[in-house]
């Protein structure tokens, strides 16, 4: 937000007229000149809110109660006094082994539900032993194979434990889950948990890195995949509709929600086209968001959201199970909000930014490591990340009260005005046809970008301030540079030749067989390809030799590049 | 050594192809030195310019043609050509960011230029690259620049064939547009046909064209670029009309030398008029500044004056 | 110099973040540079290929998790084709101990996150003039 600098001059009280115009006047004197504040969605931001702005006479039109329509003040009518949110904290790092101490810390600690985030070389969509052995490890688990999924969870009860999968198309990770399942023997309809990445027009438009196969084959990925796990793996949420990867792309609050809800809309025509019920698959959709600094704005875009989506949900598409219009969603702390420059400095970020994500009404939340922009989190930072969250919620109870800021003149007028400018930037995309021809066209991109160049030249000018680094600096101190934590590299070692004693122990004709029928399977027209995913994962294929395979079929991703 | 230089860049020798074309674009009394030990080509490839407004999907369609082209057995070089920042006269050339699955292939070069400040999207160096391109004997030089219609005449001095890419929706005023796309056009091609109004769009493009009795018709052709639709056949028709262009001989203004001859002889007389002061000329403009007459008018009389003279 | 510098921004090993890369791009073009700017994930022979194609003075490496450590073998190949001249500096997320491999190995300067936009430009900019004046004679 832009900051004002003026001088402050007083008048003595004249008194007769109304308070607000006696207010106005009286601003008006201290403040002659002022820079206009506005948010970072383009919003202009008055310096006080009353009931001309926002009177709450239409309450149940526009707020409703928790649990009701329009959903603003929540999805739940107990909210988090009812069940607190998830504390769901990302890890991956090293091997499997690592992975596995590291959860078994976590859940001593009070985390219910984790995230497994792999290796980039897994993200490429590549065995551990097809890139050069420096790039293992080092920002996520290596995870190729089936032994490997059940060493991360040695000891670990997967039927009690919610996992985060963050792993696009064609969702290998979960296969190996299941395989794991199916051989520890407990039922696929006691696995919970979330595809955290099925979303692949995010992918397509700001993270590049995660989109594997070409644009046409993901779309029917995810479908096959929401179908498969409707009908077998019911605790599963199939998709995650991500709007954190375009909001850290530069995208503003209110493009993020915009985009997102708009991506939603085009998986909820496929699945329609595919002729899934919409009754049975909306409950399923969930959503994922970046929670930034600029606190009012993120506790409006979230308030906004619900009760767009509602709409949407409940309007548009006509759906009439409640449990539908339910805007479910994750938050994520914003990593680009935090600094090298003096980290710790970042826990209070962290503070912030959660403290709006818990006022917006989440459902689950990962709070960042201070040294997140540094390196792999240490245990000390990741544990009080966590405990930001136990504070939030025990010392400073948050939740004591369900949607506290429901009927402030301003968070009220705030909601409004996001929903207004979320909409608007859906009426672009729809307009283009919705949003998989709009980012084939490359518009959601160019946006994004615009806003990305419009933030850092408020950063280059000094317009917003970032601490420690454009203001507040330390004189003559070094930033702490970045260490990366690498796994050691006999432990590597070990994994290669684990991977290949595998590769040689299995039933390779098996393994041939199953991955012959997944090729099929992409193939024709009507047969499930993530069931023949789940198939290839449980007769031994690795994660690389299913994604090298599907990308064989459906063509690698080439996400459209807006320089 | 001359010799040499030639007889490397036909081998495709691809670190002289690249200085070489550095040189040229830079211009000045080097490159006119370059040019005169390469001399002229001899032989004359294609050069296909492809125009059309940002966001037409040219570079996609680039990508999608090379592979048919390639396909083929053509080696193609591609000049892909972005605007230059008015400011600060840099720019971002990401055009190749669309065709980056060419780029272990030694029958394909591709180069990105700025249009360094030209009006119309064609910098002033572009031909003297071309000239270099010739030596090094890939079978068609594509040149890919902006355009939005009228102000793109320039494409029309270094191509032979000109492809321009519309598409439904464009938003501008589209009679304007295509009025100005027909005089540059050797094909035009109608992308992104799987969205609504194309059909409308191809028909306004079929329509739009007033055929003089001698004048071939353009060829209207659908393509969708992202899938490569349309994209075989638009290969064939330009190297069918490549290979006709070659064979015929008419007096048509159409024809490339003349026509490209002209176009450089007007941008010449522009800058000797700019610079030089000649006296005819300047006694016209002082009359169109004192609103005696209208630039247009003022033009043609001095035209007149300049070639009656003879 | 009286031709714009021009510069290879590109991303090499498994990343895929093109935030920082592309704001870079931005910032050289409005100090006057010429950008050709690559998607992320190419190999390294793609850049040295590049590299020569567009004849560029500099090269700039964005680089996330360890794929700096690949850029040392982008030197090697540079000066196999005879390269040398072409500057290359690296943004992004690099520890200590390895910034020092890297300049070892002919990296002219790293970048950590939060660089001022003006100083890489700075940097870029005279890296170029440098790079066409030892730039080998081809032409010859």
């Amino acid at each position: 937000m832009a900051k004002g600098n003026t001088p402050h001059k007083l008048e003595p009280d004249s008194g007769q007229d109304s308070t607000r115009e006696r207010w106005q006047r009286d601003y008006q004197a201290q403040l002659p000149t002022e820079t206009p504040v506005v948010n970072r969605s383009g919003i202009r931001i008055n310096p006080l809110y009353d009931e001309t702005n926002w009177s709450g006479t239409r309450y149940t039109e526009q707020l409703g109660y928790p649990g009701q329509i329009p959903m603003t003040r929540g999805i739940y009518p107990s909210m988090h006094r009812g069940r607190t949110w998830s504390q769901r904290q990302l890890i991956g790092f090293g091997v499997p082994a690592d992975y596995n101490a590291r959860l078994h810390k976590l859940l001593e600690s009070g985390v219910s539900a984790v995230s497994l985030i792999p290796c980039n070389s897994v993200y490429r969509g590549f065995d551990a032993d097809q890139v050069p052995r420096e790039l293992l490890g080092t920002c996520g688990v290596v995870l190729n194979t089936v032994d490997d999924m059940d060493a991360c969870f040695s000891s670990v009860d997967i039927a009690q434990l919610s996992t985060a999968q963050n792993d696009p198309s064609p969702f290998t990770l979960l296969a190996l889950l299941l395989a794991v399942a199916k051989r520890r023997g407990i039922p696929w309809t006691r696995i919970t948990g979330t595809s955290n990445q099925s979303d692949y027009i995010s992918h397509y438009v700001a993270n590049h890195m995660f989109f594997r196969l070409a644009l046409p084959g993901a779309r029917r990925m995810l479908v096959d995949h929401i179908a498969f796990t409707l009908e077998q793996v019911p605790g599963w949420n199939p998709l995650s509709i991500v709007g954190q990867h375009m909001q850290q792309a530069g995208a503003t609050p209110a493009e993020a929600m915009a985009f997102t809800l708009c991506t939603a809309i085009q998986y909820a025509r496929d699945c329609i086209d595919r002729g899934l019920d919409p009754e049975l698959f909306f409950p399923r959709f969930t959503f994922f968001f970046d929670i930034s600094i600029s606190l009012f704005e993120e506790i409006a875009k979230f308030r906004a959201g619900r009760r767009i989506w509602t709409s949407i949900v409940r309007d548009t598409f006509g759906v009439k199970n409640p449990k539908a219009w339910r805007f479910k969603f994750h938050a994520q702390t914003s990593g680009v909000d935090l600094t090298r420059q003096q980290p710790l400095n970042n826990i209070s970020r962290v503070t912030a930014q959660a403290i709006a994500g818990i006022l917006g009404g989440l459902q689950s939340l990962h709070t960042d490591a201070y040294d997140e922009v540094l390196c792999v989190p240490t245990e000390d930072a990741a544990r009080i990340a966590i405990n930001t969250q136990n504070i939030l919620r025990e010392e400073a109870h948050l939740t004591d009260v369900i949607d506290p800021l429901g009927g402030s003149y301003y968070v009220e007028t705030l909601t409004d005005q996001m929903e207004d400018k979320i909409r608007e930037v859906m009426d672009t995309v729809e307009s283009a046809g919705g949003m998989y021809k709009a980012v084939q066209e490359g518009i959601v991109q160019t946006r994004i970008g615009e806003s990305a160049l419009g933030f850092q030249s408020s950063l280059d000018t000094g317009e917003q301030t970032l601490v420690g680094v454009n203001a507040y600096e330390l004189e003559g101190v070094e930033p702490p540079v970045a260490t990366l934590e690498r796994p050691g590299k006999e432990s590597v070692t070990q994994y290669l030749e684990g991977l290949d004693a595998y590769k040689q122990s299995r039933d390779t004709p098996a393994v041939a067989r199953a991955l012959d029928e997944l090729a099929t399977a992409a193939n024709s027209e009507r047969q499930n390809v993530f069931a023949g995913v789940v198939a290839a994962a449980t007769a031994g294929a690795t994660h690389g030799e299913i994604v090298a395979l599907l990308r064989q079929e459906f063509g690698t991703g080439d996400p459209l590049i807006v320089p | 050594m001359s010799s040499d230089l030639v007889a490397r860049l036909r081998r495709g020798d691809r670190a002289v192809l690249a200085r070489a074309i550095s040189v040229a674009e830079n211009g000045g009394a080097k490159a006119q030195a370059l040019l005169e030990r390469i001399g002229p080509a001899n032989v004359s490839h294609p050069v296909v310019g492809i125009t059309g407004t940002s966001g037409a999907g040219k570079s996609t369609l680039i990508d999608q043609l090379v592979a048919e082209l390639r396909a083929r057995g053509r080696t193609v070089a591609v000049v892909a050509i972005d605007p230059s920042s008015p400011f600060s006269g840099g720019a971002v050339l990401g055009d190749r960011c669309r065709m980056s699955r060419h780029q272990a292939d030694q029958g394909v070069y591709i180069r990105s230029l700025s249009a360094r400040g030209g009006t119309g999207g064609v910098s002033a160096g572009v031909d003297r690259v071309i000239q270099v391109l010739q030596t090094s004997r890939f079978d068609l030089i594509l040149v890919e620049t902006v355009g939005a219609g009228q102000s793109e005449i320039d494409i029309r001095e270094i191509a032979d064939t000109c492809i321009v890419v519309c598409t439904p929706n464009s938003g501008d005023d589209i009679q304007a547009i295509k009025s100005g796309i027909l005089e540059i056009a050797d094909i035009l091609v109608a992308n992104k046909s799987d969205l609504a109004g194309s059909d409308k769009n191809v028909g306004q493009l079929i329509m739009a064209q007033s055929l003089p009795s001698n004048a071939r018709p353009i060829p209207v052709l659908s393509t969708i670029a992202t899938t490569g639709e349309g994209v075989d056949t638009l290969a064939e028709r330009l190297l069918e009309l490549c290979r006709s262009e070659r064979a015929m001989e008419t007096t048509d203004m159409r024809t490339s030398a003349r026509r490209r001859l002209a176009g450089a002889v007007a941008r010449k007389l522009e800058r000797h008029l700019i610079d030089a002061h000649d006296d005819d000329f300047e006694q016209i403009a002082a009359s169109v500044d004192r609103g005696e007459c209208v630039i247009d008018e003022a033009a043609a009389r001095w035209v007149r004056k300049v070639t009656d003279s003879h | 110099m009286r031709t714009p510098p021009r510069v290879l921004v590109t991303k090499i090993g498994l990343d895929g973040h093109d935030r920082g890369s592309r704001l870079v791009a931005a910032a050289l073009r409005d100090a006057g540079m010429e950008v050709i700017y690559t998607p992320p994930w190419q190999d390294v022979e793609d850049v040295v290929r590049l590299a020569q194609d567009e004849d560029v003075d500099v090269v700039g490496v964005s680089s996330l998790a360890t794929d700096h450590l690949l850029v040392p073998s982008l030197m090697a190949a540079l000066k196999r084709e005879n390269l040398n001249h072409v500057g290359v500096v690296v943004g992004g997320i690099v520890p200590h101990d390895e910034e020092a491999l890297l300049i070892a190995a002919g990296v002219s300067r790293v970048f950590h996150p939060g660089s001022p936009m003006e100083e890489i430009t700075r940097e870029v900019s005279q890296l170029a003039a440098s790079a066409r004046q030892q730039a080998p004679e081809l032409l010859e």
